[in-house]
């Protein structure tokens, strides 16, 4: 095996697996080494339960990534596992405590990420834990695509979560400038008090942290390049069509803006049927990354298609996506989530007056 | 075990494609870097590769092609895991992309913006760039990098953009150095990096490119 050249920078406990600890610090690979965590200040509590009745603070910082090394003095091996990483530095821990009593550690950062890939399954248990009494929000508005998109999530990964409703075309609150001064849009999803803005980067972000339900984004890295992709078509080039046919001042520009979204759709098709692999969703048998990207735009398409006569999710030329669009708007993570297609007609009326009222 | 082929369709002042190639060096992958003539003819394989934008950079590993830069840099963050380009918890992440959005919506289009307009527009969209900088400098805070003490994800995107700051200057009378010292700063930390300076194309360089598409566009 490997011997680093480097001095062991403690003090660290890594991947604990001794009878006399419980839990683990920090994610691993496949292969049981730690992952170089700089950027993290991690602070474990260690609790004696037995009859000593301390508590020893220990910061981590600066992880190395380490291979199989002996035992250095002044640290003890807590581990049996061979693959694991061992090591305790002693002098920041009671004399005692190592040897004989029965350790239950804290974590203090609950956000850690740890549900990432390859993390210890011990961790992941710890993190459930904690997280499901963690608090969690979203801004959102009844209206919004983007907006429904974490909720999706939330709703595939059974989380409890206070919805706050903003009205934010009218007043923007106080929180919602808070939590996203940069663009101050919803939605904003704030968990234990930390605001995630972006839809996408939010149903990422929940997908990481909440382990519980199928994953949302493929495993394989290739797969899920492809997921973004498609998520970062469809809100660059293809939601940009679908804004432009209500925003058309002419009907020239209406008629392009309804044949960049016809050829998206064909797209789209194209794309369903490689991805889902004759499966219901893109996401094969569970909703995934592409069907909230693309789902969420559902309700406004139809309101277009309302709007202007046309079909544009049309069943001959896209069978695939018309039926897709069925199952996933009537899907149980979805389906209260959605407005009536009238009320968001209604709606999509006064905005569309609100414009070509004012400059654009 | 078989050698992984990775090709990467280039074009050499394509801050898109530095971010890749930015990336793939701090991994240590080995790649073949292709050269596009984007004012000209486009090749097969990026036409084949990329038929929705036909743009580059595509990375093209063991025959998959994949689109769009900063996909193409979550992908080899994804494939290639160490040293690592993101930080290990989550709310570290998704504070890494959101920043990455913010780049990646902003930065590009609006220094483009001083060099596509004419007149009092150019006022106007030197103004609006100058925010995003600070804007920028806001997520930079104290940090040596984007990503706290260590070059990541966000800095890998920003970084290649900033070649064509002095294009951006020139059209638009001003100094980056003198509206945001902060990112400055922070451009000549990353440029002492290898990854970083081997592929970033002369500024001036740069200038006479955008001086070419100007004249393209009609604006000379």
């Amino acid at each position: 095996m490997n011997t680093s050249a480097e001095p062991l920078k403690g003090p660290m406990i890594i991947d604990i697996l001794s009878p006399q600890l419980h839990a683990t610090a920090g994610p691993s690979n496949d292969l049981g080494w730690q992952n170089p965590h700089d950027h993290l200040p991690l602070t474990v509590e260690a609790h004696n339960t037995g009859q000593l009745g301390f508590s020893t603070q220990m910061d981590f910082q600066n992880f190395n990534p380490l291979h199989e090394l002996e035992c250095p003095p002044g640290f003890a091996q807590i581990s049996t596992d061979p693959k694991k990483l061992h090591f305790i530095d002693l002098s920041h821990l009671h004399d005692q405590a190592v040897q004989h009593e029965e350790y239950s550690y804290k974590r203090q950062e609950i956000s850690q990420g740890v549900a990432a890939k390859d993390a210890m399954k011990q961790d992941r248990e710890n993190v459930n834990e904690m997280v499901e009494t963690s608090d969690v929000k979203v801004l959102g508005a009844w209206s919004s695509p983007f907006a429904w998109r974490p909720r999706i999530a939330l709703n595939l990964k059974n989380v409890d979560y206070e919805y706050l409703e903003q009205n934010y075309l009218v007043v923007k609150s106080e929180l919602l400038l808070k939590s996203n001064p940069i663009h101050k849009k919803v939605p904003v999803m704030i968990h234990n008090d930390k605001p995630i803005c972006e839809s996408l980067v939010i149903v990422q972000y929940i997908d990481e942290v909440f382990t519980s339900g199928a994953s949302i984004l493929p495993s394989d890295a290739y797969d899920r390049a492809i997921a973004r992709f498609w998520g970062a078509y469809i809100d660059d080039k293809w939601f940009s069509s679908l804004l432009a046919t209500l925003k058309a001042k002419t009907e020239e520009e209406k008629k392009t803006a309804i044949e960049g979204v016809s050829t998206g759709i064909e797209l789209l098709e194209e794309a369903f049927e490689k991805i889902s692999k004759g499966k219901d969703f893109f996401g094969g048998d569970t909703v995934g990354y592409i069907d909230i990207a693309l789902g969420a735009n559902l309700p406004w398409v139809r309101v277009v298609e309302k709007l202007n006569g046309v079909e544009l999710l049309d069943e001959t030329k896209a069978p695939n996506l018309y039926a897709w669009s069925e199952k996933f708007c009537s899907h149980p993570a979805v389906k209260d989530l959605i407005p009536e297609t009238d009320k968001l007609l209604e709606f999509a009326k006064t905005l569309i007056a609100k414009w070509s009222a004012a400059p654009q | 075990m078989s050698k992984d082929e990775v090709i990467l369709l280039d074009f050499w002042v394509s801050p898109f494609a530095l971010r890749a190639k930015i990336a793939l060096a701090e991994k240590g992958v080995e790649f073949e870097a292709r050269q596009e003539d984007l004012l000209g003819e486009k090749s097969e394989l990026l036409l084949k590769s990329n038929p929705i934008y036909k743009k580059v950079p595509v990375l093209v590993h063991n025959g998959k092609a994949v689109n769009e830069s900063t996909i193409i840099v979550s992908y080899i963050e994804d494939t290639w895991p160490t040293p690592s380009l993101l930080p290990p918890c989550a709310y570290g992440r998704a504070t890494a992309r959101f920043w990455a959005d913010y780049v990646d919506k902003k930065l590009f289009d609006g220094g483009s913006k001083i060099w596509r307009s004419k007149g009092e527009e150019v006022e106007v969209a030197k103004k609006e760039f100058i925010e995003i900088l600070k804007v920028l400098e806001g997520a930079l805070g104290e940090k040596e990098y984007f990503g706290g003490d260590s070059f990541g994800f966000v800095d890998i995107l920003a970084i290649p953009i900033t070649a064509w700051f002095y294009a951006y200057e020139q059209y638009g009378n001003f100094k980056v150095e003198d509206e945001s010292p902060k990112i400055s700063a922070w451009i000549k930390k990353c440029l002492e990096r290898e990854s970083v300076a081997s592929g970033y194309p002369e500024p001036t360089k740069v200038y006479e490119f955008v001086g070419l598409l100007r004249k393209v566009i009609g604006l000379e």
